[in-house]
């Protein structure tokens, strides 16, 4: 019985660490996946190279879009901005380090992966393994306490095939 | 005057709510039921009187009676009559007077219930609802009055904010309200339970199915939200991670695990303190999500609810915070389980897991939405934590859910068993790489993508199996032909197949999300009359502009005109004609598109500048494929929230069938 016990703590255990590396794992990947993770234009004319450096960046007369949707005379200036560095020969990274570098990093839609502002990344992942953690343990020391006792009826439905249904998903 | 007669009621609705929370209050510790129905009675009268209110300012903007400080400010001489009705909740002071008469509407119907086994939560339940409705009333009659008049009425109204001047108006923002101001009523059940040091699920029971109403509602109105933000903003998208979305977010995804957790309580009888940590949770969301909108501490595309209202809301979820959590922290031992999980590996341990990442996903949501506030509070300099944030952080949680939803239905309550998993799983796991298999011949061959549709195709697949698996075992027992077995199934198990459907819904949504998300091009091209360019699969030439006759009057439009052809056969896909409207009064620009292509690829074109006349324009043109399967997606979402929510008359439902056990017994072998 104990033993038995044992080893469906140890599928939980195994099914709950695959879950979390998977979410971990999609994280990683989502984190040092290039920023620019929307779709190119198939052939980037000069016209689009400003439109997708745009898309990454605020504009601060434009609440809560990005500068490549925001219309405003602020923004067609900034665009022009980025139009001329780029046709002077600037790169795309220079482009950016220019804006950040004057207006600071609030000008970029996402937060610094830097410093303080490493806060925001971190504190989330964290809080989604502690709030997982905790639900492991809970689990674990629910079936460590239960282990002796026997198994009680599993809840059946009143419509006999669902009752049905549940049973198949319980055969071993 | 009819309008005063309104304001009248409105000052008499937060006297009555304040008497009513004292009587219901005074009748339970004097176990007095003559004063508790008292209570109930006057708080079924705070909707009428609210709604003397609205009808009371209705009629103030049908007339254009623009003496009214808030009918000058939402309306003109020449606003139609459609938007003259929208235009209650098209401002601040309004659109919390609307909020208050949702609010009492879910009061009303809630009190009128028949209260038989329940009835010893009822005097909380009042004194709860009518806390809060008197706080909402108190703001509106005080700090944000629509009845408020001027000395000197102006000769005509501002007119309503051009953004707003949609049809879904008339519907997005009643929705979202609804959602919000109907978990008022589980919040109240659970409160009152907690008061009364109740320790069965009463509370839970009784109000599971307004929880319910609240989740569906709130659903609609994000999703008609995306569509208007779609249709009205001009950025092709369908969600920005705005601040205003995110607030509404966050208690859809609290909601949501409350909605499944409730279930684990009510068949076994276990996560007790769960649930009221969620339903706490989820209210509390609520209330913070008003503060923020209302607040303006938060730079958003909703910027016209903005107001100095945050301070009041901020000392009010305080109080509510402090006073539900010592509630709940000197209550927590009445709540014991009353069953322990046996495994981690069955279905209580994937709710549980379930629960545990949506919260997770939430507090993503949260964080990111108030850490400008934060590095401004720090610094002074207000961090933009934009869409990109978001699709790293909180997306990977929601795919994991998106697995979760499909593995669930395969493991056993109490403990499951790895084999029947693993052989359950082979065919949805089959087909899916079948799938990925066609995916890739297509071209659909970055990593990402095809990972996340794997998610949702295995999800899909697995869920309708799922009523395969149901409909045949009627078929083969009771000889039922498949649609009949299919029908019968659903109708005698209708909160299972209701909610497998929304989970379809889900995922359809992820597939469509996944599509837009990796799949969509987005360029922005200037172009000279006649001009042809060719932008992935289609050819646009640009045919000219020209000045029309503008739906309203205080604006003018401009119009493009382009022809759009397949770039290989030539053959023609449709012209559109985007346009911009421009409101020199509000000085506003409202850049509207025009869409064109296929159901699975919409081509989506925007005006986004001309030069000369029209001899040259620029135009902002997005390919959105598979963007449809996000409205289907909801649409599914809200068809099985009615599956799971309608009760189909008791002969279909009921006849327990005489086959009983042991057919089930022989079924599954």
């Amino acid at each position: 019985m104990i033993s038995v016990s044992n080893s469906r703590s140890g599928r939980a255990r195994c099914l709950v660490l695959t879950l979390f590396a998977l979410v971990i794992g999609l994280y990683l990947v989502g984190m040092i996946w290039p920023a620019v993770t929307v779709a190119q234009a198939p052939d980037p004319t000069l016209d689009d190279r400003v439109h997708d450096l745009a898309k990454l960046m605020n504009c601060p007369t434009c609440a809560g879009r990005n500068l490549a949707d925001c219309p405003t005379d602020t923004c067609k200036q900034w665009k022009d901005e980025i139009r001329s560095q780029l046709e002077a020969g600037k790169s795309d990274a220079q482009v950016l380090d220019y804006f950040k570098t004057r207006f600071g990093p609030t000008v970029m839609q996402e937060p610094p992966r830097e410093g303080a502002l490493l806060v925001v990344w971190v504190a989330p992942i964290v809080a989604a393994a502690a709030l997982i953690t905790a639900g492991v343990w809970v689990a674990r020391r629910a079936a460590i306490r239960n282990a002796p006792a026997a198994s009680r009826p599993a809840p059946v439905s009143d419509d006999p095939y669902v009752a049905a249904l549940e049973e198949q998903v319980r055969q071993s | 005057m009819i309008t005063d007669v309104g304001y009248l009621a409105v000052i008499l609705a937060l006297a009555v709510s304040l008497y009513a929370a004292g009587a219901s209050l005074w009748g339970a510790t004097r176990n007095d039921d003559r004063f508790v129905q008292s209570g109930r009675m006057a708080a079924t009268l705070t909707f009428p009187l609210i709604m003397a209110g609205a009808l009371g300012l209705w009629f103030a903007l049908i007339t254009g009676d623009f003496g009214v400080k808030y009918v000058a400010q939402v309306s003109s001489l020449d606003t139609p009559l459609f938007f003259r009705l929208t235009a209650l909740w098209g401002s601040q002071n309004g659109s919390i007077l609307f909020w208050n008469l949702v609010m009492a509407g879910f009061i009303f119907f809630a009190m009128l219930r028949p209260w038989r086994e329940d009835k010893p939560l009822l005097p909380y339940v009042t004194a709860t609802m009518m806390l809060i409705l008197a706080f909402f009333l108190f703001i509106n009659l005080f700090v944000a009055n629509p009845f408020e008049r001027f000395l000197f009425p102006p000769s005509d109204g501002a007119g309503l904010n051009p953004l707003l001047r949609h049809p879904g108006m008339i519907i997005h923002p009643p929705m979202l309200y609804a959602g919000f101001t109907g978990f008022i009523v589980p919040f109240a059940f659970c409160i009152a339970s907690l008061a009364t040091r109740r320790r069965d699920n009463l509370w839970l029971l009784a109000s599971r199915r307004w929880m319910l109403v609240g989740w569906a509602f709130l659903t609609a109105g994000l999703f008609l939200g995306g569509r208007w933000a779609h249709d009205v903003l001009g950025w092709g998208g369908y969600w920005g991670w705005d601040p205003v979305e995110n607030k509404s977010l966050v208690p859809w995804l609290i909601g949501t695990a409350f909605l499944h957790s409730a279930m684990i309580q009510e068949k076994r009888g276990m996560f007790k303190n769960w649930n009221v940590f969620l339903m706490l949770l989820t209210f509390a969301s609520v209330i913070w999500g008003t503060a923020v909108v209302r607040s303006g501490v938060l730079t958003s595309v909703h910027a016209f609810a903005q107001s100095d209202l945050g301070p009041l809301f901020l000392a009010f979820i305080v109080v509510m915070l402090i006073w539900s959590a010592v509630l709940w922290i000197s209550r927590l031992d009445t709540l014991k389980s009353e069953n322990a999980l046996d495994s981690g590996f069955s279905r209580e341990g994937i709710f549980l897991l379930q629960n545990v990442l949506f919260v997770s996903t939430a507090l993503t949501v949260f964080i990111g939405t108030i850490f400008p506030i934060i590095t401004e509070a720090v610094n002074g300099t207000k961090v933009t934590v934009g869409p990109p944030f978001y699709n790293q952080v909180a997306v990977p949680q929601m795919a994991a859910l998106v697995v979760l939803m499909g593995i669930a239905p395969l493991m056993a309550w109490g403990k499951a068993s790895a084999r029947a998993l693993g052989r359950m799983s082979i065919i949805p796991l089959g087909l899916t790489a079948l799938s990925l298999l066609v995916l890739a011949v297509v071209g659909v061959r970055q990593l990402i993508p095809l990972a996340l549709f794997a998610l949702a195709l295995f999800t899909l697949y697995q869920t309708l199996i799922e009523y395969g698996r149901g409909a045949a075992a009627r078929v083969r027992s009771m000889g039922e032909s498949w649609p009949v077995a299919l029908g019968r199934l659903i109708l005698r198990n209708q909160r299972r197949y209701g909610g497998y459907l929304i989970h379809i819904g889900v995922v359809l949504f992820a597939i469509g999300a996944t599509g837009k998300g990796f799949y969509g091009v987005d360029v922005l091209r200037s172009m000279a009359l006649n001009d042809t360019i060719t932008v992935g699969n289609y050819a646009f030439t640009y045919r000219g502009l020209r000045a029309v006759p503008c739906e309203f009057n205080d604006c003018r439009t401009m119009q493009a005109s382009m022809l759009v052809t397949d770039a290989q056969t030539g053959a023609i896909v449709g012209a559109v004609f985007p346009h911009r409207d421009s409101y020199p009064i509000q000085q506003h620009t409202a850049t509207i598109a025009d869409v064109t292509g296929s159901w699975f690829e919409e081509v989506y074109v925007i005006l986004a500048a001309w030069q000369d006349n029209g001899a040259t324009a620029s135009f902002q043109i997005y390919i959105n494929p598979l963007i449809n399967l996000i409205w289907l997606g909801g649409a599914v979402m809200i068809l099985g929230f009615l599956v799971a929510f309608w009760k189909a008359p008791d002969p279909i439902r009921a006849p327990r069938l005489a086959v009983g056990l042991a057919s089930g017994a022989a079924l599954s072998r």
